[in-house]
């Protein structure tokens, strides 16, 4: 504990040089600006602007990418509540009181609460982080390819079970995710695989590319087909609005405690933020004296999810840090950074790589300082954005998009994979599949092969392998559970 | 999401979209079995064969798909209406033809076709407004990409011209 207490110390120390703090507010403002836009969200955003760090030192590199996450993750907040409009899906849960709360007039009080909530619940999940990553980490330094396997099938399991929506359509979007991963070149044999004679199709698919489709491009054809009515009242925050929420918000602060534990125990499963926004506004509805007043503006109904929301995107970092597995696609394009600036994700980073791990997590502190004073002040500016008319912003984001998917290989053909991702990623939601898993599998698709083919390789094909070693038969036991007791339940209320 | 036909409009129903989405999972599906049955599925010296991974993936996608499709086969509801589909075709349609391009004229000459006819024809601006901000941006996206980062664009004869 001492040691990493010194280690945090020395990262505060990479993190606030000058160089490191101008990326970190480059960072941020781009964060929000993307973050407000509607078809660039932050792992799309990162998707994007990811090839423009290539040339970066790594630690920078990371520190301006997660901040433009935290910024993304404030700016959401702004939309949902002057706009009605969630830039994220764990926005949703804001909008239900956020936007009452803006056309009662009482828009910088909405806004200064979700700030805050956001703040603290991020503050929150980073000390979980600073206090378990460690760990965390030093356990998974012993594990073999089933422990491994049995990880990735737990984050994998949590989606179907814990997911909500079709569970046959999470294991469809899964495995389509799978099958993706698996196209080009096999690693272990050096067999070309699903390329059916394409020259084209050897590189694989890269899953930022399909990121930025299925992220940044449906995103733009779904916000177009609503209109784009922007309609939505301006904000300005005053000191003494600040002041005055900050009061409130303080004599809520079980209620943001308790959103705080909620977002960070889901964050770490990759089932995330959004569910836990969701879980927490419905708990705090169910237990509050005035809870018929939530969805007409209650400020409790900010707090809860905005503060599950943050907790929740921000620990989902902590698998991506100690165990090199994402807990939610925006940590997932962080840890392709990882692999292009030449680092290997897992546990040995907090061993060979202590600048980076501790560098990243001093600044996720000072970022998210930084970062609530910089959308307390600059609300109005941001908000102006949305007065930009979506015809403009259309063609920039799809610009964008084409350079973003080209730079990942400086291949052209990845702009029609973008284009056609962007298309299938638009039917997909509309027929509610989940992305989520899709991206994941991608990321994870070969490295989840490769620790099932080598623990079998071990067992020399015995499945049992994974119900003897007591780590991976724990690990295999919860996520069975995770994976049917919803469903049990859910049979059960059905017959009782 | 897609609601219930309000006002009258026409609409696309969901169960054909779902079932043609369930296909087409399936045929990927179908596709990855195939290609693992070539490469084997079966046991090697050096442990599970190149097939074997895909294999299960596939054959799960596959039953998964026949599965979706046939609750879609009970699905009611709308996919989209005509209008909203013609929103986002008015989207779609330029995208393809500015991805098609960009193989034959590089990446900032579509890039600038495409701006104007959005911020002129989408927007409804004039030809003053939509030239500025698609020069500007294009112009932005060249200094920013080409020279701060050295990350070279893909460019067509008109670049080459200029001796780019």
């Amino acid at each position: 504990m001492a040691a990493d207490l010194s280690s945090l110390m020395h990262g505060f120390a990479v993190a606030l040089q000058w160089h490191n703090l101008a990326f970190m507010l480059l960072g941020l403002v781009l964060g929000v600006i993307i973050g407000v836009l509607p078809g660039l969200g932050g792992a799309n955003g990162i998707a994007i602007l990811l090839p423009l760090t290539f040339s970066m030192e790594p630690v920078s590199a990371i520190i301006m990418l997660s901040c433009i996450y935290w910024g993304a993750l404030f700016g959401g907040a702004i939309t949902s509540i002057l706009f009605n409009i969630p830039g994220e899906p764990w926005s949703v849960a804001t909008t239900f009181d956020g936007y009452p709360m803006a056309r009662m007039g009482k828009a910088a009080e909405a806004l200064t609460t979700a700030f805050t909530g956001s703040f603290v619940g991020a503050l929150f999940a980073i000390i979980i982080i600073t206090l378990v990553a460690p760990s965390v980490a030093s356990l998974a330094l012993r594990f073999g390819p089933p422990e491994l396997f049995a990880v990735m099938f737990l984050a994998f399991a949590a989606f179907v079970g814990m997911g909500g929506g079709s569970p046959l359509k999470t294991v469809a979007a899964m495995m389509i995710g799978f099958v993706l991963a698996a196209v080009g070149l096999d690693t272990i044999t050096g067999q070309l695989r699903l390329t059916f004679g394409s020259t084209e199709l050897i590189r694989g698919f890269d899953f930022l590319v399909v990121v930025i489709g299925l992220f940044g491009l449906s995103e733009v054809f779904l916000s177009i087909e609503e209109g784009l009515a922007f309609r939505g009242g301006k904000a300005r925050i005053t000191l003494a609005d600040v002041w005055r929420t900050w009061k409130i918000f303080a004599s809520h602060w079980a209620l943001a405690l308790r959103s705080c534990v909620i977002g960070s125990l889901m964050g770490i499963t990759p089932a995330g933020a959004t569910p836990a926004s969701f879980m927490s506004y419905g708990i705090a509805k169910r237990t509050s004296a005035d809870g018929d007043t939530f969805g007409k503006g209650n400020i409790k109904g900010v707090i809860a999810p905005e503060t599950a929301a943050h907790a929740a995107g921000t620990s989902a970092l902590l698998p991506m840090l100690a165990l090199g597995i994402p807990g939610s696609p925006t940590a997932a394009v962080l840890l392709g950074g990882l692999m292009m600036w030449g680092l290997q994700p897992g546990p040995m980073l907090f061993v060979e790589q202590k600048d980076f791990v501790w560098g990243l997590i001093a600044s996720m502190y000072v970022g998210n300082v930084v970062g609530l004073f910089i959308v307390l002040a600059c609300v109005p500016w941001f908000a102006a954005i949305l007065r930009v008319p979506f015809a403009i912003i259309a063609g920039l984001i799809l610009v964008l998009c084409a350079i973003g998917a080209f730079t990942v290989k400086n291949a052209e053909f990845d702009i029609i994979t973008m284009l056609v991702f962007g298309i299938v990623g638009y039917v997909m939601k509309k027929l509610d599949y989940p992305l989520a898993p899709l991206v994941l599998a991608v990321v994870l698709g070969d490295r989840t092969e490769q620790a099932f083919r080598q623990s079998l390789l071990l067992s020399q094909g015995d499945l049992s392998i994974f119900a003897t070693r007591p780590i991976t038969a724990g690990l295999m036991a919860v996520a069975f559970a995770v994976l049917f007791l919803p469903r049990v339940r859910r049979f059960r209320q059905r017959t009782a | 999401m897609a609601n219930d036909g309000e006002g009258g409009d026409r609409a696309v129903s969901r169960r054909p979209v779902e079932i043609v989405f369930g296909g087409l999972t399936g045929l990927i599906g179908g596709l990855a079995i195939i290609d693992a049955l070539r490469l084997g599925i079966g046991w090697a010296s050096d442990g599970p064969r190149a097939g074997f991974f895909p294999f299960i993936v596939g054959s799960i996608l596959l039953a998964v798909s026949i599965a979706n499709i046939v609750i879609a086969l009970r699905q009611t509801g709308t996919f989209a209406k005509v209008h909203e589909l013609k929103m986002v075709a008015s989207l779609a349609v330029p995208a393809t033809l500015y991805v098609g391009a960009i193989p034959f004229l590089g990446i900032f000459v579509p890039s600038a076709l495409l701006l104007i006819g959005f911020v002129r024809v989408l927007g409804g601006y004039g030809w003053l407004t939509a030239l500025a901000i698609a020069i500007g941006s294009v112009a932005l996206v060249f200094v920013v990409f080409e020279f701060w980062f050295l990350i070279s664009l893909p460019k067509g004869p008109i670049e080459t011209l200029l001796g780019f």
